[in-house]
């Protein structure tokens, strides 16, 4: 039934192998783009590691086509252009060409002038429709990470003015607005946040749960992706009882709560600036380490790129599903094996199951306390992405694309596991999971795994 | 004719071979150099070496992926085999090896260095007619992709008729012309085409690793250059 439904709705507008991925840009300078281009490529070429790798994948590329079997876009749309080596090459060409000697030679040879305004237009596009999952990387024999080039591709392009608005909006706000986070917070409005779940948890528990703020010398300093304070508070008032019943020492910082950094998704220098924020408010802190909610890109643009931007001494970083399954293992915690009476699966976020970092700990936490607890196929470190990987889940011009195209693949897995709540331990992921229940008309609702603990947790 | 074939025996194949190494040790050499001098440039030096190689060999073995596409991947592995063992390993080119270097190594027993070629024969016809076959893949190939497998084939066919010259339709000469020239060429063309991969496949994980380590403070230096230091977002 509700397959048919779906296809009506699909083929009553475009089909999906047309659906477009045009995302909003600010204005921005239009002439000369591919000189501009090529400038800020041989740039980034001169100051990183990216030429050294181009040029091995340049040479050892095989066009052996497996990748295509892993990509959940190609695996909707069939689009030749979908396939993963094909997107890579749109950059791999540009870089043969510009680049490297024989390239230019064979350039002279040939008359081909070059990059182009077409060719650019197409790389704005192909870099977007790939949500940087990185899923074709486990399918590729040579190891070759095509997410990096769709990394590197959108990082050139923001160099041109060409970069999704609402990422940009976003990060001005975190790194030069007055409330330095990307959902635009005041610092007030946070605290005053906090309050009112402090009292909430005391009407739910019984319990003076705090949520310490600027605690210095804590062993955690806590950073979750900001939206969490607006629309999470389930999340954020369990993983408070948690600390609560170990008593272990957090503390939120009041200078900067934002662990959100689009920088991994387009832009290294933004990377660095938000990582180097962070940084800075732990070190503030005096904390011990570094500790990222559930969030997915927040803990691996933390756990990725601290050590890089440190400058020596960098503090260790977890994520706090690592901080949980420890805690519950080492008996600290007691979960109430009875309250969760539904069907239960998870929903790995790529930026944290795919280089295999953090697939045990939640299924862990959750086979402790859950009966009814099913997988989706597949999973773990092969995990299809949400669809809204890569920044995309912000873009909402292109949210038809997102759910027909992008999450399909999840939708279809989502629906085969009959599940009643899938638990997403991301912010993306969560938002993303959401507008696919709503569009497939599944019966499930999207809520995070501290928000489960919340409600088992014994406090005594 | 016999001048011909003494010619793609003798000084050709010396050339090829010595143009092979030199190029793939060129290769192999500027990987690590570029490899350390990029590991210098990262900020974040905890490499997980153990854990690429065992990645790296994981994918030598078949059996964990051909559950996707395991016609193509079993079809591709067995083509592999043979191509690897084969010119390395078959009693008649360690006699040649002999001759041209100076040292010799174990020989596979000829009955196993024929299945092998056989396989790669058979695997290697499958994969052209794949890559014909299927619109996508023809649609990703590039000239070398047509070129070298059909490349292989006949050197493969022309080096089995040669070992069997009572089974061969032609004569010895001509198919030792063809198998000798052929091969030949691969060596020439392996350092400076996709073919590299066979000798930079233990480099490639540990490259691609390199690539996700930045290097700290070359945002802004990229700025820097623009002309856009300290810009706006
Ligand atoms: S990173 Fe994900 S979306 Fe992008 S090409 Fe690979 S599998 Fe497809």
């Amino acid at each position: 039934m509700a397959d048919k439904k779906e296809n009506d709705r699909v083929s009553a507008t475009v089909k999906v192998k047309d659906l477009r991925c045009d995302y909003h840009i600010e204005p921005c300078d239009s002439t000369e783009r591919p000189r501009r281009f090529l400038e800020a490529f041989a740039s980034i070429l001169k100051h990183t590691n990216y030429g050294f790798v181009l040029d091995h994948f340049s040479k050892n590329s095989a066009h052996c086509g497996r990748c295509a079997v892993a990509c959940p876009v190609y695996e909707v749309t069939g689009r030749i252009e979908d396939i993963p080596c094909r997107r890579s090459d749109l950059l791999l060409q540009v870089y043969r060409r510009h680049f490297t000697p024989s390239g230019k030679l064979r350039a002279r040879l040939l008359g081909d002038p070059g990059l182009d305004d077409r060719k650019i237009d197409e790389m704005a596009e192909a870099f977007y429709r790939c949500t940087a999952c990185r899923r074709c990387n486990l399918d590729c024999p040579m190891g070759l990470d095509h997410g990096l080039i769709t990394h590197l591709g959108r990082y050139i392009l923001s160099e041109i003015g060409v970069v999704p608005k609402a990422l940009v909006v976003a990060t001005r706000e975190q790194l030069e607005g007055k409330t330095g986070n990307t959902s635009g917070i005041p610092k007030a409005a946070m605290l005053d946040t906090l309050e009112f779940l402090e009292e909430e948890l005391e009407e739910a528990t019984g319990k003076k749960i705090k949520f310490p703020v600027d605690v210095e010398g804590a062993d955690f300093a806590f950073f979750v992706a900001v939206s969490d304070y607006l629309l999470e508070p389930d999340t954020l008032m369990g993983q408070a009882a948690l600390f609560h019943a170990t008593g272990d020492k957090w503390t939120i910082g009041s200078e900067n709560f934002d662990g959100i950094n689009y920088g991994l998704f387009y832009s290294d220098w933004i990377l660095e600036r938000v990582v180097r924020r962070e940084i800075a408010e732990a070190r503030r802190l005096k904390a011990k380490s570094v500790l990222i909610g559930e969030c997915g890109h927040a803990s691996r643009s933390a756990k990725g790129f601290i050590t890089t931007y440190s400058d020596g001494d960098p503090l260790p970083v977890s994520n706090i599903m690592q901080y949980t399954a420890r805690v519950i293992k080492e008996g600290r915690v007691k979960l109430d094996k009875d309250k969760i009476k539904q069907r239960v699966t998870y929903h790995d976020p790529c930026n944290l199951a795919r280089s295999g970092w953090i697939v045990d700990e939640p299924r862990f936490i959750l086979k402790s306390f859950v009966k009814d607890f099913v997988e989706m196929t597949p999973h773990g470190k092969a995990n299809y992405c949400c669809g809204g990987g890569g920044g995309t889940v912000s873009l909402d011009e292109i949210h038809r694309f997102r759910m027909q195209v992008a999450g399909r693949k999840k939708a279809e897995q989502l629906k085969a596991t009959g599940a009643d709540i899938v638990v997403a331990p991301c912010a993306n992921c969560k938002k993303q999971l959401g507008e696919i229940i709503q569009e497939y008309e599944l019966d499930m609702e999207v809520k995070g795994l501290h928000d489960l603990i919340l409600e088992a947790i014994i406090l005594d | 004719m016999d001048n011909l074939l003494e010619l793609a025996r003798g000084p050709l194949f010396r050339l090829a071979f010595a143009l092979m190494i030199l190029g793939t040790m060129r290769q192999v050499i500027l990987t690590i150099i570029g490899y350390l001098e990029a590991r210098k440039k990262a900020g974040d030096k905890n490499i997980n070496t153990g854990g690429l190689a065992i990645e790296t060999i994981k994918w030598l073995v078949p059996f964990r992926y051909v559950k996707k596409r395991g016609l193509y991947s079993l079809t591709s592995f067995l083509f592999h085999i043979g191509l690897v063992l084969v010119p390395i390993f078959f009693a008649g080119h360690i006699r040649l090896w002999a001759g041209a270097i100076g040292i010799t190594w174990p020989a596979l027993p000829g009955p196993i260095s024929d299945w092998l070629a056989l396989l790669t024969v058979v695997s290697g016809i499958g994969l052209i007619a794949g890559r014909l076959w299927n619109s996508r893949s023809r649609a990703l190939s590039r000239f070398q992709d047509w070129f070298f497998t059909p490349m292989i084939v006949l050197v493969f066919i022309t080096g089995y008729l040669a070992a069997h010259p009572q089974s061969s339709p032609i004569g010895y000469r001509e198919v030792m012309i063809v198998h000798v020239l052929g091969a030949d060429l691969i060596m020439l063309l392996l350092p400076f085409s996709k073919l590299i991969h066979c000798i930079l496949l233990p480099f490639s994980r540990y490259v691609n690793d390199m690539g996700w380590r930045f290097v700290s403070g070359s945002g802004e230096a990229v700025l820097a250059d623009l002309g856009k230091e300290g810009k706006p977002v």
